[in-house]
């Protein structure tokens, strides 16, 4: 116990202490000169238009791709729950793209997304409809993020949906069946209400990753075409303190993404929690 | 089953076929446009089968870089993880679980807190920490910071924490200390969780590009995920079917592993959501 203990006490505890007082201070990372300046560091991020549009970017990133893959992953999950071989293979198909990196889906979808010779623009020029640019244009480019990570993210909501799916036994529907209620009924009145737990547990955990995200900006965008359109909220900590140096805003800026992520555990782990005492 | 309801089955399966066909196929495209020459990368329409099967792109990218030592970075570092992670997870869970001591729920939750914590949040601090132990540009600084995982810990802890008293009893009664109960009893009994968590902490750390990102500039600790990446920035312009070559090295290992231990990864969310 006691090493796990000092690996957490080091790079987190003091980590966490050691980035407020970061927070507090001006600092341009390499000279010896730091110097305690308050609060102004957290007023100069909130007060900055390429904050204020990282915020909003992110909540429609993270709103975006929660809600399509939630929604998709759980008609995938209806659609496969029966345990046949086809419905495996499906399964493991639609599962693929989860646990492949962030720099391989970067890289594909570049290529997929490439104006002049990627197959998405190819596909829909043979269709006869108009080509898409879709990370040269600002009001397109986060969309198209928000896409990628719907295809990355479907199979883990969908496989999650599944586990939940499996605990609901099969005596209620044969009841609710016998009672007529009809396969509308049947998913209103049974399926959703008792997936409930599992819903919650997806909507914390995509929130989070979707507030993770910076590979895909770092890779594809640089938080561009203009205009910051794709800056992210770790992408623009990362830019503040690693390329800017200014090393004071940057740690403010994790505060903040660190008080947000908190709220979102305490909500998870109390669900886990009360998981675990159903279980035991 | 009436005939509605077939042609209705009949035409969900044919539904859920193209979705799952069309979240697979941009795999089968990183394949594909690895083994094409490239002016045919250019082609309009894009073809959908290589003409020609060819081997230049993989050969090219293998020359070009130093992948085999991107690999070793990679497993190296992986390993390095792995084994760590284990051990503490391990022996923590076991004391979080079976051994009564004052302040133990306390430093539970301490070790708790970091659980939903990623790596994106405090790396500023741990890139100034890890600065002041030289560690910047080495491999254990890809490690340590990972030595151990709070999820692992909760999970693991859960694990033991359904194994019946009495076998640890049992073992206890027959003179075993704690690192024999655990050998011989947490460890065979709570295998499940412990080589789920496994398979996932790989999975996470086999990927993983923003750590090396930040605390690596050296090419000789470059892991794999950055290396690749590399090829996408080359100042020549992009060559697309060597980018996909080098991406065809980081996606395989990965999905060979994904068939492997498939059923653990399936398995994993239903422990984990139990």
């Amino acid at each position: 116990m006691a090493p796990a203990l000092l690996v957490f006490a080091v790079f987190f505890y003091f980590a966490l202490g050691f980035n407020i007082y970061l927070s507090l201070s001006s600092w341009n990372l390499l000279s010896p000169e730091r110097h305690f300046v308050g609060l102004a560091n957290y007023r100069a991020v909130l007060t900055s238009p390429r904050f204020h549009r990282t915020l909003w970017n992110t909540i429609l990133y993270t709103a975006g791709s929660t809600a399509a893959s939630m929604a998709t992953g759980l008609a995938l999950a209806l659609g496969l729950r029966r345990v046949t071989r086809f419905a495996r293979l499906l399964q493991g198909a639609l599962f693929a793209p989860y646990i492949i990196s962030w720099v391989s889906v970067a890289l594909l979808w570049l290529w997929l997304l490439d104006p002049q010779y990627g197959l998405v623009d190819a596909a829909l020029t043979r269709l006869g409809l108009p080509a898409v640019n879709w990370l040269g244009a600002e009001s397109i480019a986060l969309w198209s993020l928000v896409l990628l990570t719907v295809w990355k993210a479907v199979g883990y909501d969908m496989v999650t949906y599944l586990a939940g799916l499996q605990a609901i036994p099969s005596t209620v529907y044969e009841a609710a069946a016998l009672d007529g209620a009809g396969a509308g009924a049947q998913l209103f009145r049974i399926t959703l209400p008792l997936l409930g737990p599992t819903i919650f547990f997806l909507l914390v955990t995509s929130v989070i990753f979707s507030f993770e995200a910076f590979d895909i900006v770092n890779i594809m965008t640089q938080g561009g075409p203009i205009h910051d359109a794709t800056y992210l909220f770790v992408y623009f900590i990362y830019v503040v303190g690693f390329q800017y140096f200014q090393i004071g805003q940057a740690a403010a800026a994790s505060i903040l993404l660190f008080l947000i992520l908190f709220v979102l555990t305490v909500l998870e782990f109390r669900f886990l929690q009360r998981r675990v005492h159903y279980a035991s | 089953m009436n005939a509605p309801a077939r042609a209705r089955g009949a035409a969900g399966s044919v539904i859920l076929a193209a979705a799952a066909l069309a979240v697979a196929f941009p795999l089968y495209w990183i394949a594909v446009t690895a083994f094409k020459p490239s002016p045919e990368t250019f082609q309009f329409p894009p073809s959908l089968w290589p003409h020609r099967w060819d081997l230049d792109p993989l050969r090219t990218v293998w020359q070009t870089a130093p992948m085999l030592l991107y690999y070793r970075n990679s497993i190296l570092v992986v390993a390095g993880i792995l084994s760590l992670q284990l051990a503490t997870v391990i022996l923590a869970a076991y004391a979080f679980a079976v051994l009564e001591f004052p302040g133990r729920d306390l430093l539970f939750y301490a070790c708790l807190v970091p659980i939903m914590m990623p790596e994106q949040v405090l790396f500023i601090p741990d890139f100034i920490i890890l600065r002041s132990l030289h560690l910047l540009d080495t491999l254990a600084g890809l490690v340590l910071p990972f030595a151990t995982s709070a999820f692992g810990i909760f999970l693991v802890r859960q694990a033991f924490r359904g194994i019946p008293g009495e076998f640890i009893d049992a073992a206890r009664a027959e003179g075993a200390g704690d690192l024999a109960v655990i050998r011989h009893v947490m460890i065979p009994l709570g295998r499940p969780m412990i080589v789920t968590f496994g398979v996932f902490s790989f999975v996470f750390h086999w990927n993983d590009y923003f750590w090396p990102l930040i605390m690596t500039n050296a090419v000789p600790v470059r892991t794999l995920p950055l290396g690749v990446a590399t090829f996408y920035t080359q100042e020549s312009g992009v060559v697309w079917n060597q980018v996909m070559a080098a991406n065809l090295l980081l996606v395989l290992p990965i999905l060979v592993v994904f068939a492997l231990v498939q059923p653990y990864i399936v398995r994993g969310f239903h422990l984990t959501l139990q």
